[in-house]
């Protein structure tokens, strides 16, 4: 079942919140919108479910074609999973998954037995098997989101929607839940769209990454497209660690870096204030200026704790700061110490001419 | 060498466990126990035929019927009234929700003697309220001198505990319980049921204790509008104000000990149920 979202718009008071924003899900992919606070994810998701409007006038959310603008959160058909859980207190984890079943009319109500085959079943899907009895209370945080994942299934939902699903969770939980949840969405392929502002878990388990700055949608894509190709500054900035530099105060060795990044980003010429981003990974560090493009550096500080190795470096011509991020079989061939002077070369830059993309601070929240 | 005792005390990181349940200990022994005490041995001065007789005669007997009985269904009306005020005034946002706020705890800053002055003024055969109902049905509804009166003091009177108990805990209530339930399909009216009311559940019987509590110790806003005919609205605080004036101080406190053992066991059986609730609830 895909989602159609077109020209929505919503403001509280003064506040715009969503600013002519258009999506279209495809069905059966597991969706990331992705985005700081503030930025319109979550209320973008919540028009989607019906737990809030857009303002009049100003678009249409379509589930499978269907315009369900007008329609209440519990006629839409779509499951919904809250960050701090959501569940009820005082039933136990078989009542909250049987809620939504329990709730339905007469006629359609499926069997007490029916309803306990469910349960069962989601129970098992879940990884909670013989936990029915307990009360919420009574779990992990995990554990919780889970029940509250099984409860939005056992309605059997056409889409599934989620929001932070893992923000409540330390990190260690976190991380097992996302792969789990990437795992489970391919066993039931269900379309599933969830919120996120951490970009990490967006890219290692979504199909496809909807990227949210500011109200409106800054780029649609799988994750490596986005990561590869970011539209805009604000996506490479939010999307893994960047290094941002001056293009154009430039001595000649900055210059011929410069060069390199106009073949990436044709059509624009390079000038004084334009931005020039480089990931750590794609800094090249060598002892010795072999290229036309190498740029002295001084080395700062060597970080070799961790999987990788990370170097902080100053430009000697521009004396601009920046990070370098290489193997530590690598750093240890270079044999790096505080204070060395080296060369680095720009494998990939990515340049943005100045005030056409850049308008917002990235702030986590 | 000493041989090392076991550590039988544990460290508390909070200080002054001991200082602070003696403070009030000691402060509930002073104010609470002691003047308790004090009635139970006064009440001691009768025999035990003589203290059962006081306690039990038939006058009394419909005192008790009429304070405990009346009590529970004022408690019974603040909690759907102050429920239905508590979710007025934490879910909607309208001109004036201030000053009703405030009105919410005049009854407990109102002489209890000016209430039932005003009460009795208001619902007396050629009052304001009482001539209009007084002209419905047949017989004509009579509030002032009968034990619906007593009903409406009481009411009246315990009427803040309901709404004071419930509002923090309906504020506290996160909206997300309510958006699950509708996105699972509930009705508005099913998640009220089934998701709203439990949660407050705990707070709704300590509310109701309180107002229970209240009304069968209550006696300035009684003593005018129920108009005191023995056997049918006399309240058992009133039977105890007329024995002390007729200086019959050993069956006084003979009444105070009953009221205080019914009230006691009542109280205690709704914090049970509370715990029992609460349990429920986590």
């Amino acid at each position: 079942m895909s989602i159609e979202v077109s020209h929505l718009r919503k403001t509280f008071g003064a506040y715009t919140a969503l600013d002519d924003v258009s999506l279209s899900v495809k069905p059966g992919q597991l969706t990331a919108l992705l985005g700081p606070s503030g930025s319109g994810k979550t209320t973008l998701l919540r028009i989607i479910a019906g737990l809030e409007f857009a303002d009049a006038g100003s678009g249409a959310v379509r589930l499978d074609g269907e315009d369900v603008s007008a329609l209440g959160p519990g006629q839409r058909g779509i499951g919904f999973v809250f960050q701090h859980y959501a569940l009820f207190r005082h039933l136990t984890v078989f009542e909250n998954i049987a809620f939504g079943l329990t709730v339905r009319r007469k006629r359609e109500r499926p069997s007490r037995a029916e309803i306990a085959e469910r349960v069962n079943r989601l129970l098992g899907l879940v990884q909670l098997d013989g936990l029915g009895q307990r009360l919420p209370t009574q779990l992990s945080g995990g554990q919780r989101q889970r029940v509250a994942l099984a409860r939005a299934l056992a309605i059997e939902p056409k889409v599934l929607l989620l929001d932070e699903p893992f923000g409540a969770l330390d990190a260690k939980v976190r991380k097992e839940l996302r792969r789990w949840l990437r795992q489970f969405h391919e066993e039931v392929n269900l379309t599933t769209l969830f919120v996120t502002h951490d970009q990490e878990e967006a890219l290692e388990i979504a199909d496809e990454v909807v990227v949210m700055n500011n109200a409106r949608i800054e780029q649609v894509g799988p994750p490596q497209a986005v990561y590869d190709h970011p539209a805009s500054p604000f996506v490479i900035e939010f999307l893994g660690n960047v290094n941002q530099l001056t293009a154009g105060t430039a001595k000649p060795s900055a210059r011929a870096a410069a060069d390199a990044a106009k073949q990436a980003v044709e059509g624009k010429v390079t000038s004084d204030g334009d931005l020039l981003y480089v990931r750590p990974h794609d800094v090249d560090i060598r002892r010795e200026p072999k290229s036309t493009h190498a740029i002295p550096v001084k080395v700062l500080h060597v970080f070799a704790a961790g999987n990788t190795g990370r170097v902080a470096l100053r430009r000697l011509d521009t004396g601009e700061a920046f990070d370098a991020e290489l193997s530590r079989v690598r750093l240890a061939e270079l044999g790096l110490h505080q204070g060395d002077s080296a060369w680095v070369v720009f494998r990939h830059v990515r340049l943005f001419p100045k005030g056409q993309f850049y308008e917002t601070d990235v702030a986590e929240d | 060498m000493s041989t090392a005792a076991p550590v039988i005390a544990t460290r508390r990181i909070i200080p002054g466990f001991g200082l602070t349940l003696g403070f009030a200990l000691a402060y509930l022994g002073l104010v609470v126990l002691l003047p308790l005490s004090a009635t139970f041995i006064r009440s001691a001065d009768l025999s035990a035929a003589e203290w059962w007789a006081a306690v039990s005669s038939p006058r009394v007997v419909a005192s008790y019927r009429l304070t405990f009985g009346v009590s529970l269904l004022a408690a019974l009306a603040n909690v759907v009234f102050g429920v239905i005020a508590a979710w007025v005034l934490v879910r909607y946002r309208f001109p004036g929700r201030r000053l009703v706020d405030a009105l919410v705890d005049l009854p407990f800053a109102l002489p209890t003697a000016v209430a039932g002055i005003a009460l009795t003024a208001l619902y007396a055969p050629n009052g304001w309220l009482g001539a209009p109902l007084a002209k419905i049905g047949p017989e004509g509804i009579k509030v002032a001198y009968t034990a619906l009166g007593v009903w409406v003091a009481l009411t009246f009177i315990g009427l803040p505990f309901v709404i004071r108990t419930v509002q923090p805990v309906l504020e506290e209530l996160e909206p997300e319980l309510e958006e699950a339930a509708a996105s699972l399909g509930a009705t508005r009216l099913q998640t009220l049921w089934r998701v709203v009311l439990p949660a407050l559940r705990p707070s709704i019987l300590t509310g109701f204790a309180l107002a229970f509590a209240r009304a069968v110790g209550e006696y300035g806003s009684v003593v005018f509008i129920a108009g005191n005919m023995p056997m049918k609205t006399e309240i058992t605080p009133l039977l105890i104000v007329t024995k002390l004036e007729q200086y019959d101080y050993a069956g006084a406190t003979a009444l105070a000990v009953a009221m205080l053992v019914v009230s006691f066991a009542l109280l205690l059986l709704i914090n049970v149920l509370q715990l029992w609730s609460r349990r429920q609830g986590q």
